[in-house]
C-alpha cells in the first residue's frame, strides 16, 4: 500500500512538471507579453530591455529551469501586470475559491446522494419520474444562463439576494448553487442507478427472502456497495467544478482563481499562469489519488499492490 | 461574452418589470460605481497599462497637467510658460496644495515623479522621448528641457504627480500599497478582483465635490454590472454595451457619453506590390463596399459615430471631407478598374483583444466585402498575437495585411499622438507607410501653436483619407448609465474615466 502510495506519488510530480513544462512553453509561443505590457509603438530597444528585466530573453529551456529552481524556495517570480509576487496574487484570490467549490460539492453531494436514494427507493413512482426529469434539465441547461437568469430574478426582479460579489453569507447562495446543479445531477443519477444495479443482485434477493425491510436493506447494504462509483464520480465532478468556477467566477465577479487566470491568460502574466496551474495540477492529481485511496477504505475487498 | 450581454438583454426584456431606478440607492455619502478595468497597480506612477488605471486612480492622484473639455490643456495645480522655441517649458506650482499624507506638493515631487513615470510607466518614458532633462528651479518651480519642440508631449499623456517625502518615509511596499496624491479623493482600501474604497479629501485645493464616500467596483462581466445597475447596488455603471443603451434608456436611468479612442477600423499595409490592395483603387473600393450607418443601426443601437477622419472640432478636421459613401456599384467599378472584376482572395486580421462591438462589426463588414466578390477568409488573433503581427508587416515590402482593429485615431487628446503612434514610419507599429505623410506628421509634431499644427494636420487626415489607408467604420464612445438622480459630467476630453468629482446629484 505505502509502495502504491510513493509510486503514485512520484506520477504526480512527473505529470506536474510535464503539465507546468506544456503551459510554460505554449504561453510563450502563442505571444509575447512585452508587446502587451509596452506602449504600441515601443521601440525594439526597449522590447529588448523589457524581456532582458524579466529574463525572457534567455532560451525556453533555459528559462524552465530557472522557474524551477526558483520553486524550490517559494520563489515564482513577480507578476507582470499587478508587480507583486506571483505566489501572493494567487493566494489571495484561492481562498474565494476554494470557499466556493467546497461548498458547491458538499451540498452537490448531500443533496445528490439523498435525491439519489428517494428516487431509486421510489423508483418508477413520481418522486423518482420528477428527479430524473430535473436531473436531465440540470445537466442540459448551461450554467451561464441558469447564473444569468439567477441573477435577474433574485437580484434584479425580487432583491432577495445581492447581484455578485463576495461579500457577506448572502452573496454565496447564488454562485454556489449554480455551480452546484451540473455536479449534483451527475450525482444524482449515479446514485440511482448504482443502488438500483446492488437492488437487483443475488445477496439483496437474499436478503429479501430473509425478510429484511426494504429501507434497512437500501441503508445497511445497498447504500455502502452503491457508493464506490458514486465516490469515483464525484472526485471527477469535483475537478470539472474546479472547470466551472471559471464562467461562475466571471458572471458573479466572484474575486477567486477562475477569473484570475483567464485574465492572466489573456495578458500573457506567465508568472501567474505557472503557479496557477502549478496548484491546479496539484490539486487535481491529488484528488484522483485520495479518491482512489478512498475506495480501499469503502470497500476492503479492493487492495492496492 | 458578447452572447451573453445578449441573453442578459433578452432576459431583461422578459422581465422589464424589473428595471426601474426607484429603488436604487445612490447618495453623496455612499456612492457606488461598477466599472470593467482594474488598475493593474494602485500607483499612478509605476502602471503599465494607464488607461486602465485611470478610471480609478486619477481620484485619487492629479496630474501635472490634463486637458479640458474643450481641448484646452489645463492643470489644477501648476501654471507654466513654453519658451518661444519651444524648448522649454517652465511649471510653477500654486501654493496650499498638499497631498493626503499631510506633505506639501514641491518642485522635487515633480522630479521624483517624472522619474519614477520614466523607469516603470513604459508609456509615459515612449512620450517623452523629446525629453531631455526636468529641473528643479526652485522650491516651487520645473523646468522641462527639449531636444526638439514636441506638440504630442503635453497632449498625449500627462505626468501623474506623487510625493517624494511621502516616499522617502514609508518605502517602496507602502507607497504601493496605500497611494497617496493631491486629488480630490483620497484611498481608503483596496480589494483584489473587488473594489476600490475612497473618500474625500477635505483639504483638496480645489472644489470640494459632492460624493464624500465612494466605492469602485470592478465587474469585467457587462451583464452584471448592468444587473448591479438595475438592481439598485451601484448608482453608476461604466462601459455599457451599445444593444442595452436603448432599454436603459426606456427604463429611465441616465445616460451620458463620451467620445474617445478608438476607432473601429480597416486598416491596410501598403508596402507589397503583390497583393490587390496596393492599389489604392482597391481600398477605396472596400470603402465603398461597407454600409457603415446599417451596422451601426443594426448592431450597434445607433450609438456610435462615423467620421471620415478625426472627429469635429478636433484639430485638423476639414469638413469638406466625408466618409466614402456607401455605394456597391461604384465599388465594383473601382474593383473592376483595378483589374479585380471577381474579386480576389483576402486574409482579414480581426482584433481579439476585446472591445465590445468590434467582432459583431468585422463579421458584418466581412459580409459586405464578399458582397462584392472578395472572398474573406477572417483570423481572429488575440491581443498579443495580433500585436506581435503589425510589427511584423510593418515596413515588410512582403508584408501581407489588412486588419480589422481598434486603432488610434478620431478622438485622441491630441490628433499628433494617434499619427506617431500608428502612422509615421518611425514607428514600427505602422503597417501602412507614405513618405509623404511622414513629412506632415515631423511638421506638426514641431509646431506647439495649435492653430499652425491644425494646417498641418489637415494636410495629413487629408492624405491618409485620399488613399484611404485606413477605413473608419465607427469611433468609440464611452457609455455611462446612472440613476436618474444622478448628474455625470465628464470633465476630461476623450478620456473615459470615473472622476468621481464630476458627479453631482439633484
Amino acid at each position: 500500500m505505502t509502495n502504491y502510495i510513493l509510486k503514485r506519488l512520484g506520477l504526480a510530480v512527473i505529470t506536474v512538471l510535464g503539465v507546468l513544462l506544456l503551459i510554460f512553453v505554449a504561453t510563450r509561443m502563442s505571444g509575447d507579453v512585452a508587446l502587451l505590457m509596452l506602449p504600441q509603438d515601443a521601440s525594439d530597444e526597449q522590447i529588448a530591455a523589457y524581456r532582458a528585466r524579466h529574463g525572457l530573453d534567455r532560451a525556453i529551456p533555459v528559462q524552465f529551469l530557472n522557474f524551477m529552481r526558483g520553486m524550490l524556495t517559494l520563489d515564482f517570480g513577480e507578476s507582470l501586470r499587478y508587480q507583486r509576487p506571483a505566489l501572493e496574487v494567487i493566494l489571495q484570490r484561492l481562498p474565494a475559491t476554494v470557499e466556493l467549490a467546497l461548498m458547491a460539492f458538499v451540498l452537490a453531494l448531500v443533496v445528490g446522494v439523498s435525491l439519489g436514494l428517494v428516487a431509486a427507493y421510489y423508483r418508477g413512482g413520481w418522486a423518482d419520474r420528477s428527479i430524473r426529469t430535473s436531473a436531465v434539465l440540470l445537466q442540459s441547461m448551461p450554467n451561464f444562463w441558469i447564473a444569468i437568469m439567477a441573477i435577474l430574478l433574485f437580484a434584479v426582479m425580487l432583491r432577495w439576494l445581492p447581484t455578485s460579489g463576495r461579500d457577506g453569507a448572502a452573496s454565496y447562495i447564488m454562485p454556489a448553487m449554480t455551480l452546484m446543479l451540473f455536479p449534483l445531477a451527475a450525482i444524482m443519477r449515479m446514485t440511482r442507478s448504482a443502488i438500483l444495479e446492488t437492488i437487483e443482485s443475488e445477496y439483496v434477493k437474499f436478503l429479501r427472502i430473509k425478510g429484511v425491510s426494504e429501507g434497512r436493506i437500501l441503508w445497511r447494504h445497498a447504500l455502502r456497495n452503491a457508493l464506490i462509483p458514486v465516490i469515483a464520480l464525484s472526485g471527477l465532478q469535483l475537478g470539472n467544478l474546479m472547470g466551472g468556477t471559471v464562467i461562475t467566477e466571471t458572471i458573479f465577479n466572484w474575486p477567486g482563481l477562475g477569473s484570475l487566470m483567464i485574465e492572466s491568460f489573456i495578458s500573457r502574466d506567465y508568472p501567474v499562469i505557472q503557479v496557477g496551474v502549478l496548484l491546479i495540477a496539484t490539486f487535481l492529481i491529488l484528488l484522483n489519488l485520495a479518491v482512489d485511496l478512498l475506495f480501499c477504505v469503502v470497500d476492503p475487498r479492493i487492495r492496492y499492490a | 461574452m458578447t452572447a451573453m450581454a445578449k441573453v442578459v438583454t433578452a432576459g431583461a426584456l422578459l422581465l422589464s418589470a424589473s428595471g426601474n431606478a426607484l429603488f436604487a440607492q445612490a447618495t453623496p455619502d455612499n456612492f457606488s460605481v461598477a466599472v470593467a478595468e482594474e488598475p493593474d497597480t494602485l500607483d499612478m506612477t509605476s502602471t503599465a497599462h494607464a488607461p486602465g488605471a485611470r478610471v480609478s486612480l486619477e481620484n485619487i492622484t492629479e496630474g501635472l497637467w490634463s486637458t479640458a473639455t474643450d481641448g484646452a490643456l489645463t492643470s489644477t495645480v501648476a501654471d507654466w510658460e513654453i519658451s518661444d522655441d519651444g524648448l522649454e517649458i517652465v511649471f510653477r506650482i500654486r501654493d496650499g496644495i498638499t497631498f493626503h499624507s499631510g506633505d506639501p506638493l514641491t518642485a522635487e515631487d515633480v522630479l521624483f515623479s517624472h522619474n519614477r513615470m520614466l523607469e516603470n510607466a513604459p508609456q509615459y518614458a515612449r512620450r517623452a522621448r523629446a525629453l531631455d532633462a526636468v529641473d528643479v528651479v526652485d522650491e516651487r518651480t520645473v523646468r522641462f528641457t527639449f531636444h526638439t519642440p514636441d506638440a504630442g508631449m503635453m497632449p498625449s499623456r500627462s505626468l501623474s504627480i506623487v510625493s517624494k517625502a511621502y516616499f522617502d518615509r514609508v518605502g517602496e511596499t507602502q507607497f504601493m500599497r496605500h497611494p497617496v496624491g493631491t486629488g480630490p479623493y483620497e484611498f481608503v482600501s483596496y480589494t483584489p478582483g473587488t473594489q476600490l474604497v475612497l473618500k474625500r479629501y477635505d483639504n483638496y485645493h480645489g472644489d470640494l465635490p459632492q460624493v464624500e464616500h465612494a466605492t469602485l467596483r470592478y465587474v469585467r462581466e457587462a451583464g452584471t454590472r448592468l444587473a448591479q445597475l438595475q438592481a439598485g447596488e451601484v448608482g453608476m455603471v461604466m462601459d455599457i454595451p451599445y444593444p442595452d443603451v436603448p432599454r436603459l434608456e426606456a427604463d429611465g436611468f441616465r445616460m451620458e457619453y463620451l467620445a474617445a479612442h478608438p476607432t473601429i477600423a480597416i486598416q491596410f499595409h501598403n508596402l507589397n506590390p503583390d497583393v490587390p490592395w496596393y492599389d489604392v483603387r482597391v481600398r477605396k473600393a472596400m470603402a465603398h463596399a461597407v454600409d457603415r450607418q446599417s451596422i451601426i443601426d443594426g448592431l450597434l443601437a445607433g450609438v456610435p459615430e462615423v467620421t471620415a477622419t478625426v472627429a469635429e472640432g478636433e484639430l485638423g478636421h476639414d469638413p469638406t471631407i466625408t466618409p466614402y459613401a456607401y455605394d456597391p456599384d461604384r465599388a465594383r467599378e473601382l474593383l473592376a478598374e483595378a483589374g479585380y472584376p471577381d474579386g480576389f482572395d483576402l486574409p482579414l486580421d480581426i482584433w481579439g483583444g476585446g472591445f465590445a462591438g468590434l467582432r459583431e462589426t468585422a463579421e458584418a463588414a466581412s459580409l459586405y466585402l464578399r458582397e462584392l466578390g472578395i472572398n474573406v477568409e477572417v483570423q481572429t488573433l488575440d491581443a498579443a498575437q495580433f500585436l506581435g503581427k503589425i510589427r511584423n508587416v510593418s515596413g515588410d515590402p512582403e508584408g501581407v495585411y489588412v486588419g480589422i482593429s481598434a486603432l488610434p485615431y478620431a478622438n485622441q487628446s491630441d490628433p499628433i499622438e494617434a499619427l506617431n503612434v500608428a502612422y509615421t514610419s518611425r514607428s514600427p507599429f505602422t503597417p501602412f507607410r507614405d513618405d509623404r505623410l511622414d513629412q506632415y506628421i515631423d511638421e506638426a509634431n514641431a509646431l506647439l501653436d495649435p492653430d499652425a499644427r491644425g494646417e498641418v494636420l489637415k494636410k495629413a487626415f487629408g492624405l491618409m483619407h485620399e488613399e484611404a489607408a485606413v477605413i473608419p467604420l465607427w469611433n468609440f464612445v464611452a457609455v455611462y448609465a446612472m440613476d436618474s438622480g444622478v448628474r455625470f459630467t465628464p470633465t476630461e476630453k476623450f478620456f473615459p474615466v470615473v472622476m468621481l468629482k464630476d458627479v453631482s446629484f439633484e
